[in-house]
């Protein structure tokens, strides 16, 4: 007979249940480490927007107009090579740090850990500490209960608004950003935008939280590639903490069974942002935060221990290596990855100093191949677009390479040899007229290089850019 | 399963999809929209329109969001019901 038991069905639940993560408030030099660079993250946020630079906004993705002004540097879309070179050395700097300090990133400057720190601290701040938090949102709806949770929201909200409104502010001007927002002027895409980007902060910063870095960030899945047994990590000393024990049997003297360090009072657990139970290993959960640092040494503290039971260690470390830190940092893995970083960051900033100031496109004119002048000379016009990338309003002057008595002038100059003036981070279009005598030594079709030079500034450029001139075939 | 834990794990599936395709829809903008001007697109278009640039990357954006979104929650759909018909879904194996 078999037993009934076995056939009824089990449910098997595959998603984990998600409780809210209540972090415990603690502190020490890990979390006031976070707290300034928090300050100063969100600080550089808010506030850059607001900065001037000469007469225009300092850092400014102007879209509608196709240009990033960065301070004293305005890129094009003919610039997305440095864009790239960017995004490289952002890759690869992730790479470098993640191997010599591990998370550092997820603990002290990703935007989601910076903005979730900053929307904890608000419900803190109204709701009280962890335990109140707790006690609150288990307790019924009272006025109290109702007054507190409609406080928190008004916070969250105007907080991911003011967030939505900066974050726009990075493509459209912030001083006319701002007050058209409070006076109910925004409209079309910029309030889309400003909703949707306030919208995402709060629900990642209000409510998803740690589950952004456990379900969503790829980062969390693929660092495990960059460590090694050098890495820094946050760990428990299992060899010093275990067995642990905790209250009356702890303090049984009669009691002839080892004693960890381990006082198991749960505050690493508790400090947790992400709620996991760092005694349990590496996992990675960890955002390397390192709260659970603070708080277990405030309590070794209390209970008269040396501190240090979680700290940041290597697994090399723990298994007993003891190698020193310079002979750790210098071990080929952060050499490689350095030495990369290094040769980009070399070749961005060369690039950025040795980029023209100005940019030449010529289009031949497509009517005739050439025609003849009032004087009997062959001329060939050419449509040139000039764009200005520099800081300065700027005139070009403009000669010919290449071919033996021919002469180049702009189609309308305003001064002899000089183009028109083309205003900084504009586009200046122009006919370019390359003039050559009919006794002049020519062929039907010849390769020519056109040079355009900057007229003003300490520092001029020039440019040499090539094309074709066509002539009538040759009578002889 | 539940029908809730279902409905959950739908959900958090659907959540990842939102953000992956998210993700890939800024690089797509980006990419996009630093090799074509959308003002130029508008004025070859093959229906009359009328848009400036905040709309026209707007609208690009979300567009390559929706197709990603479409395409991702397609593939999740159609290999999911790939591995229920292989391996049978935990529920029927308890």
């Amino acid at each position: 007979m078999s037993s009934p038991i076995n056939k009824i069905p089990v449910e098997v639940s595959l998603y984990e249940k998600s409780e809210k993560v209540y972090p415990r408030e603690t502190a020490g030099r890990f979390q006031s480490l976070r707290s300034v660079s928090m300050y100063v993250l969100l600080g550089l946020y808010y506030f850059l927007p607001w900065v001037s630079w000469g007469e225009r906004q300092a850092v400014l993705f102007d879209l509608p107009a196709r240009k990033f002004h960065i301070f004293f540097l305005t890129f094009w879309p003919q610039d997305f090579f440095f864009l790239t070179l960017l995004l490289i050395l952002a890759g690869l700097s992730l790479f470098f740090f993640t191997a010599i300090a591990g998370r550092v990133w997820c603990g002290f400057a990703c935007p989601q850990t910076v903005w979730t720190e900053a929307f904890v601290r608000m419900e803190r701040w109204v709701e009280g500490s962890r335990a109140k938090q707790m006690k609150l949102s288990a307790a019924p709806w009272t006025f109290d209960k109702l007054v507190k949770r409609i406080t928190k929201q008004v916070l969250w909200i105007s907080f991911a608004l003011f967030t939505g409104l900066t974050f726009v502010g990075y493509f459209q001007p912030v001083k006319e950003l701002f007050p058209a927002f409070f006076s109910l002027d925004l409209g079309g895409w910029a309030l889309f935008w400003v909703v949707f980007y306030g919208f995402a902060t709060y629900g990642n910063a209000g409510f998803m939280r740690e589950q952004v870095c456990k379900y969503m960030c790829p980062y969390a899945r693929f660092q495990s590639a960059m460590f090694d047994k050098d890495t820094l990590i946050v760990a428990y000393d299992t060899q010093r903490g275990e067995p642990r024990s905790r209250g009356k049997r702890r303090n049984d003297n009669d009691s002839d069974a080892a004693k960890g360090d381990c006082v198991d009072c749960g505050i690493c657990v508790q400090v947790c942002p992400t709620g996991i139970d760092i005694r349990e290993g590496l996992q990675y959960e960890c955002i390397a935060c390192a709260a659970c640092i603070d708080g277990c040494d405030i309590v070794m503290e209390r209970v008269g221990l040396p501190t240090g039971l979680i700290k940041y260690s290597t697994q090399a470390q723990d298994l007993g290596s003891d190698q020193s830190l310079k002979q750790t940092l210098l071990r080929p893995r952060v050499l490689i990855y350095g030495t990369l970083l290094s040769m980009v960051f070399i070749g961005f900033i060369a690039a950025l100093a040795m980029r023209s100031g100005f940019q030449v496109d010529i289009l031949r004119d497509r009517n005739a191949l050439y025609r003849w002048s009032k004087s009997n000379d062959i001329e060939n016009s050419y449509q040139v677009r000039v764009m200005n990338k520099g800081q300065l309003d700027q005139r070009y002057s403009v000669t010919v390479l290449g071919l033996e008595g021919a002469s180049a002038k702009w189609g309308k100059p305003s001064e002899v040899g000089h183009s028109r003036v083309v205003k900084a981070g504009d586009i200046g279009e122009f006919n370019v007229i390359i003039t050559l005598a009919e006794t002049a030594n020519y062929k039907r079709s010849q390769d020519i290089e056109m040079r355009f030079s900057e007229t003003i500034g300490s520092s001029p450029n020039s440019i040499v850019e090539e094309s074709r001139f066509w002539a009538p075939a040759k009578r002889n | 399963m539940d029908d809730t834990s279902k409905r959950k794990l739908n959900l958090v599936a659907f959540g990842i999809t939102l953000w992956v395709s998210f993700l890939w829809a800024a690089i797509a903008t980006m990419l996009f929209f630093a090799t074509f001007d959308p003002v130029a697109i508008a004025d070859i278009a093959t229906f009359p329109m009328e848009v400036d640039r905040i709309s026209g990357y707007s609208i690009g954006f979300l567009l390559f969001w929706v197709l990603l979104i479409i395409n991702s929650s397609v593939v999740n759909w159609l290999s999911s019901s790939l591995y229920k018909s292989k391996y049978g879904s935990p529920s029927e194996h308890g």
